[in-house]
Protein backbone atom coordinates (compact mmCIF):
# COMPACT_ATOMS: atom_id res chain seq x y z
CA UNK A 1 0.00 0.00 0.00
CA UNK A 2 2.78 2.39 0.98
CA UNK A 3 4.53 1.75 -2.32
CA UNK A 4 1.39 2.85 -4.13
CA UNK A 5 0.90 5.95 -2.00
CA UNK A 6 4.55 6.99 -2.25
CA UNK A 7 4.32 8.25 -5.84
CA UNK A 8 1.07 10.10 -5.05
CA UNK A 9 2.73 11.86 -2.13
CA UNK A 10 5.81 12.67 -4.24
CA UNK A 11 3.59 14.09 -6.99
CA UNK A 12 1.76 16.31 -4.51
CA UNK A 13 5.03 17.67 -3.11
CA UNK A 14 6.26 18.35 -6.65
CA UNK A 15 3.05 20.17 -7.57
CA UNK A 16 3.15 22.34 -4.45
CA UNK A 17 6.80 23.22 -5.11
CA UNK A 18 5.94 24.27 -8.69
CA UNK A 19 3.08 26.57 -7.72
CA UNK A 20 4.28 29.99 -6.49
CA UNK A 21 1.20 30.51 -4.29
CA UNK A 22 1.10 27.03 -2.78
CA UNK A 23 4.88 26.77 -2.32
CA UNK A 24 4.94 29.53 0.29
CA UNK A 25 1.89 28.38 2.26
CA UNK A 26 3.54 25.52 4.20
CA UNK A 27 5.99 28.04 5.65
CA UNK A 28 3.42 30.75 6.42
CA UNK A 29 2.60 29.46 9.96
CA UNK A 30 6.29 29.45 10.89
CA UNK A 31 6.69 32.96 9.53
CA UNK A 32 3.64 34.05 11.54
CA UNK A 33 5.06 32.43 14.71
CA UNK A 34 8.42 34.14 14.13
CA UNK A 35 6.75 37.51 13.61
CA UNK A 36 4.67 37.07 16.76
CA UNK A 37 7.73 36.12 18.77
CA UNK A 38 9.35 39.39 17.78
CA UNK A 39 6.26 41.57 18.05
CA UNK A 40 4.45 40.19 21.11
CA UNK A 41 6.98 41.23 23.80
CA UNK A 42 7.07 44.75 22.37
CA UNK A 43 3.29 44.90 22.10
CA UNK A 44 2.86 43.42 25.60
CA UNK A 45 5.19 46.03 27.07
CA UNK A 46 3.31 48.80 25.30
CA UNK A 47 -0.13 47.56 26.42
CA UNK A 48 1.04 47.08 30.02
CA UNK A 49 2.56 50.53 30.32
CA UNK A 50 -0.21 52.43 28.54
CA UNK A 51 -3.36 50.44 29.38
CA UNK A 52 -2.30 48.28 32.30
CA UNK A 53 -3.33 45.21 30.27
CA UNK A 54 -1.07 42.16 30.68
CA UNK A 55 -1.14 40.49 27.27
CA UNK A 56 1.38 37.86 28.29
CA UNK A 57 -1.13 36.54 30.81
CA UNK A 58 -2.84 35.08 27.71
CA UNK A 59 0.32 33.43 26.45
CA UNK A 60 -1.12 29.91 26.79
CA UNK A 61 -4.11 30.73 24.61
CA UNK A 62 -1.94 32.48 22.01
CA UNK A 63 0.38 29.49 21.96
CA UNK A 64 -2.56 27.10 21.52
CA UNK A 65 -3.91 29.09 18.58
CA UNK A 66 -0.49 29.21 16.94
CA UNK A 67 -0.11 25.43 17.22
CA UNK A 68 -3.42 25.10 15.33
CA UNK A 69 -2.24 27.39 12.52
CA UNK A 70 -0.41 24.86 10.27
CA UNK A 71 -3.53 22.67 10.09
CA UNK A 72 -5.41 25.53 8.50
CA UNK A 73 -2.66 26.41 6.03
CA UNK A 74 -1.92 22.82 5.06
CA UNK A 75 -5.64 22.22 4.65
CA UNK A 76 -5.77 25.18 2.26
CA UNK A 77 -2.93 23.72 0.18
CA UNK A 78 -4.63 20.31 0.02
CA UNK A 79 -7.92 22.07 -0.80
CA UNK A 80 -6.44 23.99 -3.71
CA UNK A 81 -4.93 20.80 -5.10
CA UNK A 82 -8.32 19.06 -4.82
CA UNK A 83 -9.94 22.04 -6.50
CA UNK A 84 -7.50 21.84 -9.41
CA UNK A 85 -8.05 18.10 -9.72
CA UNK A 86 -11.81 18.50 -9.68
CA UNK A 87 -11.68 21.14 -12.42
CA UNK A 88 -9.21 19.14 -14.54
CA UNK A 89 -11.26 15.94 -14.22
CA UNK A 90 -8.47 13.96 -12.54
CA UNK A 91 -10.54 13.38 -9.41
CA UNK A 92 -12.95 11.36 -11.58
CA UNK A 93 -10.12 9.43 -13.23
CA UNK A 94 -8.86 8.09 -9.91
CA UNK A 95 -12.05 6.06 -9.54
CA UNK A 96 -10.98 3.74 -12.38
CA UNK A 97 -7.48 3.10 -10.97
CA UNK A 98 -6.59 0.40 -8.42
CA UNK A 99 -6.15 2.94 -5.60
CA UNK A 100 -9.63 4.34 -6.30
CA UNK A 101 -10.79 7.76 -5.21
CA UNK A 102 -10.55 6.79 -1.54
CA UNK A 103 -6.83 5.98 -1.85
CA UNK A 104 -6.15 9.20 -3.67
CA UNK A 105 -7.94 11.25 -0.99
CA UNK A 106 -6.26 9.30 1.79
CA UNK A 107 -2.79 9.93 0.34
CA UNK A 108 -3.37 13.63 -0.15
CA UNK A 109 -5.16 14.40 3.09
CA UNK A 110 -2.85 12.06 5.01
CA UNK A 111 0.28 13.76 3.68
CA UNK A 112 -0.80 17.26 4.68
CA UNK A 113 -2.30 16.13 8.00
CA UNK A 114 0.92 14.33 8.95
CA UNK A 115 3.01 17.33 7.91
CA UNK A 116 0.84 19.64 10.03
CA UNK A 117 1.78 17.85 13.30
CA UNK A 118 5.54 18.64 13.36
CA UNK A 119 4.77 22.03 11.85
CA UNK A 120 2.43 22.78 14.78
CA UNK A 121 5.13 21.76 17.29
CA UNK A 122 7.71 23.82 15.40
CA UNK A 123 5.41 26.84 15.63
CA UNK A 124 5.16 26.34 19.41
CA UNK A 125 8.93 26.18 19.69
CA UNK A 126 9.46 29.25 17.54
CA UNK A 127 6.83 31.26 19.40
CA UNK A 128 8.17 30.37 22.85
CA UNK A 129 6.18 32.46 25.37
CA UNK A 130 5.38 29.56 27.66
CA UNK A 131 7.40 26.54 28.77
CA UNK A 132 7.24 23.49 26.50
CA UNK A 133 4.54 21.01 27.53
CA UNK A 134 5.25 18.24 25.06
CA UNK A 135 2.18 16.05 25.63
CA UNK A 136 -0.30 18.95 25.60
CA UNK A 137 1.45 20.63 22.67
CA UNK A 138 1.46 17.33 20.79
CA UNK A 139 -2.26 16.74 21.39
CA UNK A 140 -2.95 20.28 20.24
CA UNK A 141 -0.82 19.76 17.11
CA UNK A 142 -2.70 16.53 16.32
CA UNK A 143 -6.04 18.29 16.74
CA UNK A 144 -4.68 21.06 14.54
CA UNK A 145 -3.78 18.49 11.88
CA UNK A 146 -7.38 17.26 11.89
CA UNK A 147 -8.29 20.63 10.40
CA UNK A 148 -6.60 19.60 7.14
CA UNK A 149 -9.46 17.44 5.78
CA UNK A 150 -12.05 19.95 6.98
CA UNK A 151 -10.50 22.92 5.20
CA UNK A 152 -9.50 20.89 2.13
CA UNK A 153 -12.91 19.27 1.63
CA UNK A 154 -14.75 22.51 2.38
CA UNK A 155 -12.82 24.24 -0.41
CA UNK A 156 -13.22 21.38 -2.87
CA UNK A 157 -16.93 20.97 -2.08
CA UNK A 158 -18.02 24.60 -2.21
CA UNK A 159 -15.58 26.68 -4.26
CA UNK A 160 -16.30 27.01 -7.97
CA UNK A 161 -12.69 27.97 -8.70
CA UNK A 162 -9.45 29.14 -7.07
CA UNK A 163 -10.52 32.79 -6.82
CA UNK A 164 -13.74 31.79 -5.07
CA UNK A 165 -11.64 29.44 -2.95
CA UNK A 166 -9.56 32.35 -1.68
CA UNK A 167 -12.73 34.24 -0.70
CA UNK A 168 -14.05 31.18 1.14
CA UNK A 169 -10.75 30.86 2.98
CA UNK A 170 -10.96 34.43 4.22
CA UNK A 171 -14.32 33.56 5.76
CA UNK A 172 -13.04 30.26 7.15
CA UNK A 173 -10.06 32.02 8.75
CA UNK A 174 -12.50 33.13 11.46
CA UNK A 175 -12.60 29.52 12.63
CA UNK A 176 -9.03 29.72 13.83
CA UNK A 177 -10.07 32.55 16.11
CA UNK A 178 -12.88 30.34 17.47
CA UNK A 179 -10.71 29.33 20.47
CA UNK A 180 -11.11 32.88 21.73
CA UNK A 181 -14.76 32.00 22.36
CA UNK A 182 -13.63 30.09 25.47
CA UNK A 183 -13.13 33.52 27.03
CA UNK A 184 -16.66 34.68 26.31
CA UNK A 185 -19.06 34.54 29.22
CA UNK A 186 -21.70 31.79 29.65
CA UNK A 187 -24.29 31.50 26.89
CA UNK A 188 -22.35 33.68 24.42
CA UNK A 189 -19.42 31.28 24.68
CA UNK A 190 -21.70 28.45 23.55
CA UNK A 191 -21.52 29.90 20.04
CA UNK A 192 -18.17 28.18 19.81
CA UNK A 193 -19.49 24.73 20.74
CA UNK A 194 -19.98 23.40 17.16
CA UNK A 195 -16.41 24.40 16.28
CA UNK A 196 -13.76 21.73 17.00
CA UNK A 197 -11.05 24.35 17.54
CA UNK A 198 -13.08 25.75 20.45
CA UNK A 199 -12.90 22.45 22.35
CA UNK A 200 -9.24 22.03 21.47
CA UNK A 201 -8.49 25.38 23.07
CA UNK A 202 -10.75 24.63 26.02
CA UNK A 203 -8.83 21.40 26.64
CA UNK A 204 -5.49 23.13 26.20
CA UNK A 205 -6.36 25.83 28.73
CA UNK A 206 -7.96 23.39 31.17
CA UNK A 207 -4.70 21.46 31.07
CA UNK A 208 -2.75 24.43 32.38
CA UNK A 209 -2.27 23.54 36.02
CA UNK A 210 -4.58 25.65 38.18
CA UNK A 211 -5.14 28.10 35.33
CA UNK A 212 -2.17 30.25 36.37
CA UNK A 213 -3.28 32.85 33.91
CA UNK A 214 -6.53 33.30 35.80
CA UNK A 215 -8.52 33.00 32.61
CA UNK A 216 -12.31 32.96 33.18
CA UNK A 217 -13.23 30.06 30.91
CA UNK A 218 -16.80 29.87 29.63
CA UNK A 219 -16.70 26.13 30.23
CA UNK A 220 -15.05 24.36 33.12
CA UNK A 221 -13.99 20.75 33.21
CA UNK A 222 -13.65 18.95 36.49
CA UNK A 223 -10.82 16.43 37.02
CA UNK A 224 -9.40 15.22 33.69
CA UNK A 225 -11.60 17.66 31.85
CA UNK A 226 -8.97 18.51 29.27
CA UNK A 227 -9.13 14.93 27.95
CA UNK A 228 -12.89 15.20 27.57
CA UNK A 229 -12.51 18.48 25.68
CA UNK A 230 -9.90 16.97 23.38
CA UNK A 231 -12.16 13.98 22.67
CA UNK A 232 -15.07 16.32 21.92
CA UNK A 233 -12.84 18.27 19.56
CA UNK A 234 -11.76 15.08 17.76
CA UNK A 235 -15.34 13.87 17.44
CA UNK A 236 -16.45 17.19 16.01
CA UNK A 237 -13.64 17.07 13.45
CA UNK A 238 -14.83 13.58 12.43
CA UNK A 239 -18.43 14.77 12.02
CA UNK A 240 -17.41 17.80 9.95
CA UNK A 241 -15.05 15.71 7.81
CA UNK A 242 -17.72 13.08 7.11
CA UNK A 243 -20.32 15.71 6.17
CA UNK A 244 -17.93 17.60 3.90
CA UNK A 245 -16.65 14.39 2.28
CA UNK A 246 -20.22 13.48 1.40
CA UNK A 247 -20.79 16.91 -0.11
CA UNK A 248 -17.51 16.77 -2.05
CA UNK A 249 -18.24 13.32 -3.50
CA UNK A 250 -21.71 14.46 -4.55
CA UNK A 251 -20.14 17.41 -6.33
CA UNK A 252 -17.81 15.07 -8.24
CA UNK A 253 -20.68 12.96 -9.59
CA UNK B 1 -14.08 -11.08 -21.71
CA UNK B 2 -17.10 -8.80 -21.34
CA UNK B 3 -20.55 -10.29 -21.04
CA UNK B 4 -23.61 -8.09 -20.62
CA UNK B 5 -27.07 -9.52 -20.11
CA UNK B 6 -30.34 -7.54 -19.84
CA UNK B 7 -28.50 -4.54 -18.43
CA UNK B 8 -30.61 -1.58 -17.31
CA UNK B 9 -29.81 1.52 -15.32
CA UNK B 10 -31.83 4.45 -14.06
CA UNK B 11 -30.16 7.49 -12.51
CA UNK B 12 -31.49 8.66 -9.16
CA UNK B 13 -34.46 11.02 -9.58
CA UNK B 14 -34.74 10.15 -13.32
CA UNK B 15 -38.11 8.99 -14.62
CA UNK B 16 -36.82 6.72 -17.40
CA UNK B 17 -33.95 4.25 -17.73
CA UNK B 18 -30.75 5.54 -19.34
CA UNK B 19 -29.90 1.98 -20.40
CA UNK B 20 -32.74 -0.39 -21.24
CA UNK B 21 -32.12 -4.11 -21.09
CA UNK B 22 -29.14 -4.35 -23.43
CA UNK B 23 -27.19 -7.55 -24.04
CA UNK B 24 -23.88 -8.07 -25.83
CA UNK B 25 -20.49 -9.66 -25.35
CA UNK B 26 -16.93 -8.76 -26.30
CA UNK B 27 -14.39 -11.52 -26.81
CA UNK B 28 -10.67 -11.66 -26.09
CA UNK B 29 -8.79 -9.77 -28.81
CA UNK B 30 -11.95 -8.19 -30.17
CA UNK B 31 -12.43 -4.47 -30.84
CA UNK B 32 -16.06 -3.69 -30.09
CA UNK B 33 -17.46 -0.32 -31.14
CA UNK B 34 -20.24 1.22 -29.11
CA UNK B 35 -21.78 3.88 -31.30
CA UNK B 36 -24.56 6.31 -30.72
CA UNK B 37 -25.51 9.96 -30.36
CA UNK B 38 -24.93 11.94 -27.17
CA UNK B 39 -27.26 10.86 -24.39
CA UNK B 40 -27.86 7.41 -25.88
CA UNK B 41 -26.42 5.65 -22.83
CA UNK B 42 -22.88 4.92 -24.05
CA UNK B 43 -21.07 6.54 -21.13
CA UNK B 44 -23.47 5.03 -18.61
CA UNK B 45 -22.82 1.55 -19.98
CA UNK B 46 -19.08 2.15 -19.98
CA UNK B 47 -19.16 3.40 -16.38
CA UNK B 48 -21.03 0.27 -15.31
CA UNK B 49 -18.53 -1.99 -17.10
CA UNK B 50 -15.59 -0.18 -15.48
CA UNK B 51 -17.12 -0.71 -12.04
CA UNK B 52 -17.75 3.01 -11.50
CA UNK B 53 -21.54 2.89 -11.38
CA UNK B 54 -23.40 0.58 -9.04
CA UNK B 55 -27.12 -0.02 -8.69
CA UNK B 56 -27.74 -1.41 -12.17
CA UNK B 57 -30.16 -4.21 -13.03
CA UNK B 58 -29.21 -7.29 -15.03
CA UNK B 59 -25.66 -8.55 -15.34
CA UNK B 60 -22.40 -6.95 -16.48
CA UNK B 61 -19.47 -9.34 -16.11
CA UNK B 62 -16.09 -7.91 -17.08
CA UNK B 63 -13.02 -10.14 -16.97
CA UNK B 64 -14.97 -12.70 -14.96
CA UNK B 65 -15.97 -10.16 -12.31
CA UNK B 66 -19.48 -8.78 -11.86
CA UNK B 67 -18.92 -5.04 -12.33
CA UNK B 68 -20.87 -4.16 -9.19
CA UNK B 69 -18.30 -6.09 -7.14
CA UNK B 70 -15.22 -4.64 -8.86
CA UNK B 71 -12.21 -4.35 -6.56
CA UNK B 72 -8.66 -3.10 -6.84
CA UNK B 73 -7.39 -6.11 -8.77
CA UNK B 74 -10.24 -5.72 -11.27
CA UNK B 75 -9.28 -2.08 -11.78
CA UNK B 76 -5.65 -3.12 -12.26
CA UNK B 77 -6.79 -5.25 -15.23
CA UNK B 78 -8.48 -2.43 -17.15
CA UNK B 79 -7.05 0.53 -19.05
CA UNK B 80 -9.20 3.60 -19.49
CA UNK B 81 -8.91 6.65 -21.74
CA UNK B 82 -11.71 9.15 -21.15
CA UNK B 83 -12.87 11.42 -23.98
CA UNK B 84 -11.42 14.48 -22.25
CA UNK B 85 -7.81 13.82 -21.25
CA UNK B 86 -7.16 14.79 -17.64
CA UNK B 87 -3.64 15.16 -16.24
CA UNK B 88 -1.68 17.05 -13.65
CA UNK B 89 -0.85 20.20 -15.56
CA UNK B 90 2.20 21.06 -13.45
CA UNK B 91 3.81 17.65 -13.97
CA UNK B 92 5.57 16.65 -17.17
CA UNK B 93 4.14 14.07 -19.54
CA UNK B 94 6.66 11.53 -18.29
CA UNK B 95 5.96 12.32 -14.61
CA UNK B 96 2.24 11.88 -15.20
CA UNK B 97 2.78 8.60 -17.00
CA UNK B 98 5.11 7.25 -14.30
CA UNK B 99 2.74 8.33 -11.51
CA UNK B 100 -0.25 6.47 -12.95
CA UNK B 101 1.87 3.53 -14.07
CA UNK B 102 3.15 3.12 -10.49
CA UNK B 103 -0.39 2.32 -9.32
CA UNK B 104 -0.48 -0.94 -11.27
CA UNK B 105 1.23 -4.22 -10.42
CA UNK B 106 2.84 -6.48 -12.99
CA UNK B 107 4.87 -5.96 -16.16
CA UNK B 108 4.59 -2.65 -17.96
CA UNK B 109 5.64 -1.03 -21.21
CA UNK B 110 8.83 0.99 -21.24
CA UNK B 111 7.44 4.54 -20.84
CA UNK B 112 9.97 6.34 -23.04
CA UNK B 113 9.45 3.87 -25.89
CA UNK B 114 5.67 4.19 -25.63
CA UNK B 115 5.87 7.99 -25.70
CA UNK B 116 8.26 7.82 -28.65
CA UNK B 117 5.84 5.58 -30.50
CA UNK B 118 3.08 8.13 -29.95
CA UNK B 119 5.28 10.99 -31.10
CA UNK B 120 5.65 12.43 -27.61
CA UNK B 121 9.29 11.50 -26.99
CA UNK B 122 10.61 15.03 -27.37
CA UNK B 123 7.79 16.51 -25.27
CA UNK B 124 8.07 13.90 -22.51
CA UNK B 125 9.86 16.26 -20.13
CA UNK B 126 7.62 19.24 -20.81
CA UNK B 127 4.77 20.07 -18.44
CA UNK B 128 1.40 18.83 -19.60
CA UNK B 129 0.04 22.37 -19.22
CA UNK B 130 2.06 23.21 -22.35
CA UNK B 131 0.63 20.30 -24.39
CA UNK B 132 -1.84 20.74 -27.26
CA UNK B 133 -5.14 18.83 -27.19
CA UNK B 134 -3.75 16.26 -29.63
CA UNK B 135 -0.69 15.65 -27.45
CA UNK B 136 -2.88 15.18 -24.38
CA UNK B 137 -5.03 12.70 -26.32
CA UNK B 138 -1.94 10.65 -27.16
CA UNK B 139 -0.70 10.78 -23.58
CA UNK B 140 -4.19 9.71 -22.56
CA UNK B 141 -3.81 6.57 -24.66
CA UNK B 142 -0.30 5.94 -23.33
CA UNK B 143 -1.67 6.03 -19.77
CA UNK B 144 -4.39 3.53 -20.70
CA UNK B 145 -1.90 1.15 -22.34
CA UNK B 146 1.24 1.30 -20.21
CA UNK B 147 0.25 -1.41 -17.70
CA UNK B 148 -0.79 -3.82 -20.47
CA UNK B 149 -4.44 -4.16 -19.45
CA UNK B 150 -6.56 -7.13 -20.43
CA UNK B 151 -9.50 -4.83 -21.17
CA UNK B 152 -9.33 -1.40 -22.73
CA UNK B 153 -12.08 1.20 -22.50
CA UNK B 154 -11.44 3.96 -25.01
CA UNK B 155 -13.69 6.97 -25.49
CA UNK B 156 -13.12 8.86 -28.77
CA UNK B 157 -9.39 7.94 -28.89
CA UNK B 158 -8.75 9.70 -32.22
CA UNK B 159 -10.63 12.91 -31.43
CA UNK B 160 -8.54 16.02 -32.16
CA UNK B 161 -5.71 14.06 -33.82
CA UNK B 162 -4.19 14.76 -37.23
CA UNK B 163 -4.43 11.88 -39.75
CA UNK B 164 -0.87 10.64 -39.12
CA UNK B 165 -1.29 10.49 -35.34
CA UNK B 166 -4.79 9.04 -35.69
CA UNK B 167 -3.27 6.24 -37.76
CA UNK B 168 -0.61 5.58 -35.08
CA UNK B 169 -3.32 5.41 -32.43
CA UNK B 170 -5.38 2.99 -34.53
CA UNK B 171 -2.31 0.81 -35.10
CA UNK B 172 -1.54 0.68 -31.39
CA UNK B 173 -5.12 -0.24 -30.51
CA UNK B 174 -5.13 -3.01 -33.12
CA UNK B 175 -1.78 -4.31 -31.82
CA UNK B 176 -3.17 -4.55 -28.29
CA UNK B 177 -6.22 -6.36 -29.58
CA UNK B 178 -3.95 -8.72 -31.53
CA UNK B 179 -2.10 -9.48 -28.30
CA UNK B 180 -5.37 -10.51 -26.67
CA UNK B 181 -6.86 -7.40 -25.08
CA UNK B 182 -10.60 -6.83 -25.39
CA UNK B 183 -11.23 -3.28 -26.58
CA UNK B 184 -14.48 -1.44 -25.81
CA UNK B 185 -14.50 1.63 -28.04
CA UNK B 186 -17.03 4.40 -27.59
CA UNK B 187 -17.16 6.86 -30.46
CA UNK B 188 -19.10 9.13 -32.79
CA UNK B 189 -16.38 8.75 -35.40
CA UNK B 190 -17.69 6.29 -37.96
CA UNK B 191 -14.42 6.25 -39.91
CA UNK B 192 -12.50 5.23 -36.79
CA UNK B 193 -15.12 2.63 -35.93
CA UNK B 194 -15.02 1.26 -39.46
CA UNK B 195 -11.23 1.03 -39.42
CA UNK B 196 -10.89 -0.47 -35.94
CA UNK B 197 -13.90 -2.49 -34.96
CA UNK B 198 -14.56 -6.17 -35.45
CA UNK B 199 -18.18 -5.51 -34.47
CA UNK B 200 -20.20 -2.40 -33.73
CA UNK B 201 -23.36 -1.89 -31.70
CA UNK B 202 -25.67 1.04 -32.47
CA UNK B 203 -27.14 2.42 -29.29
CA UNK B 204 -30.16 4.68 -29.36
CA UNK B 205 -32.26 5.79 -26.40
CA UNK B 206 -30.60 3.15 -24.21
CA UNK B 207 -31.37 0.26 -26.59
CA UNK B 208 -29.15 -1.59 -29.05
CA UNK B 209 -30.65 -1.13 -32.52
CA UNK B 210 -28.10 -3.33 -34.30
CA UNK B 211 -24.96 -5.26 -33.43
CA UNK B 212 -22.82 -6.71 -36.20
CA UNK B 213 -19.51 -6.51 -38.08
CA UNK B 214 -19.21 -3.22 -40.01
CA UNK B 215 -18.63 -5.03 -43.30
CA UNK B 216 -21.75 -7.17 -42.82
CA UNK B 217 -23.83 -4.12 -41.99
CA UNK B 218 -22.54 -2.26 -45.00
CA UNK B 219 -23.30 -5.16 -47.26
CA UNK B 220 -26.78 -5.58 -45.90
CA UNK B 221 -27.74 -1.94 -46.03
CA UNK B 222 -25.76 -0.99 -49.14
CA UNK B 223 -27.00 -1.30 -52.75
CA UNK B 224 -25.64 -4.21 -54.72
CA UNK B 225 -24.47 -2.01 -57.56
CA UNK B 226 -21.55 -0.09 -59.03
CA UNK B 227 -21.48 3.42 -60.42
CA UNK B 228 -19.36 4.43 -63.42
CA UNK B 229 -18.32 8.07 -63.65
CA UNK B 230 -16.89 10.02 -66.57
CA UNK B 231 -15.26 13.44 -66.63
CA UNK B 232 -16.97 16.28 -68.48
CA UNK B 233 -15.61 16.12 -72.05
CA UNK B 234 -12.92 18.67 -72.91
CA UNK B 235 -14.32 21.58 -74.89
CA UNK B 236 -17.77 21.28 -73.33
CA UNK B 237 -19.27 24.75 -73.19
CA UNK B 238 -19.20 26.35 -69.72
CA UNK B 239 -22.27 25.68 -67.66
CA UNK B 240 -22.85 22.27 -69.21
CA UNK B 241 -23.41 19.61 -66.54
CA UNK B 242 -20.86 16.79 -66.14
CA UNK B 243 -21.83 13.38 -67.53
CA UNK B 244 -24.26 11.71 -65.12
CA UNK B 245 -22.89 8.63 -63.29
CA UNK B 246 -24.37 5.40 -64.55
CA UNK B 247 -25.40 2.63 -62.15
CA UNK B 248 -25.18 -1.12 -62.88
CA UNK B 249 -26.30 -4.03 -60.71
CA UNK B 250 -23.52 -6.25 -59.33
CA UNK B 251 -25.28 -9.40 -60.47
CA UNK B 252 -23.90 -10.44 -63.87
CA UNK B 253 -21.69 -7.37 -64.03
CA UNK B 254 -18.85 -9.11 -65.91
CA UNK B 255 -21.24 -10.07 -68.70
CA UNK B 256 -23.19 -6.81 -68.79
CA UNK B 257 -22.54 -5.28 -72.28
CA UNK B 258 -23.84 -1.86 -71.24
CA UNK B 259 -21.40 -1.80 -68.33
CA UNK B 260 -18.49 -2.87 -70.55
CA UNK B 261 -19.43 -0.26 -73.14
CA UNK B 262 -19.53 2.38 -70.43
CA UNK B 263 -16.00 1.40 -69.38
CA UNK B 264 -14.75 1.85 -72.94
CA UNK B 265 -16.02 5.41 -73.24
CA UNK B 266 -13.31 8.10 -73.04
CA UNK B 267 -12.90 10.15 -69.85
CA UNK B 268 -13.52 7.33 -67.34
CA UNK B 269 -12.67 8.68 -63.85
CA UNK B 270 -14.04 6.11 -61.47
CA UNK B 271 -15.97 2.95 -60.71
CA UNK B 272 -17.48 2.77 -57.21
CA UNK B 273 -19.49 0.25 -55.26
CA UNK B 274 -22.55 1.55 -53.45
CA UNK B 275 -21.71 0.27 -49.96
CA UNK B 276 -23.61 2.02 -47.23
CA UNK B 277 -21.60 4.08 -44.75
CA UNK B 278 -22.03 3.44 -41.02
CA UNK B 279 -23.51 6.94 -40.67
CA UNK B 280 -26.19 6.17 -43.25
CA UNK B 281 -26.94 2.81 -41.69
CA UNK B 282 -27.31 4.41 -38.30
CA UNK B 283 -29.66 7.05 -39.71
CA UNK B 284 -31.68 4.39 -41.50
CA UNK B 285 -31.95 2.19 -38.40
CA UNK B 286 -32.71 4.83 -35.85
CA UNK B 287 -33.87 7.93 -37.67
CA UNK B 288 -31.24 9.86 -35.69
CA UNK B 289 -28.02 11.62 -36.62
CA UNK B 290 -24.87 10.50 -34.80
CA UNK B 291 -23.36 13.92 -34.13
Amino acid sequence: MATRFGPLVAADIRMVARDPLLAIMPFAPLLAATALRLILPLLAGFLLSRLGFDLLAWAGLIRGIIILFPGMFYGMVAGFLLLDDRDDGIAAYWSVTPVRRSGYLLARLGLFSLAAVPAGLACALVLGLAPLRLSEDLVMAILGALQVPVYALFLAAFAANKVEGLSILKALGVLDMAPLAVLLPGSVGRLGWPVPQYWAAAGFLSGLSGHPEGIPLSVQFPGRGSVLAYILSGLLYAVWTAALLRRYLRRLE
Amino acid sequence: MIHVEALSYRYPRATVDAVRGISFSVGKGEVFGFLGPSGAGKSTTQKILMGSLAGYRGSAVTGGVEAGRADGSFRASIGVAFEFPCFYQKLTGMENLLLFSSLYPGPKDEPRALLDRLGLGEAADRRVGEYSKGMKMRLNLARALIHRPRMLFLDEPTSGLDPANARTVRELVLERAASGAAVFLTTHDMAAADALCDRVAFLVDGCIAACEAPAALKRRYGRQAVVVEHATPVGTPGGMPAAAPVEFPLAGLADNPAFLAELRKPGLVGVHTLDATLDRIFLELTGKELA
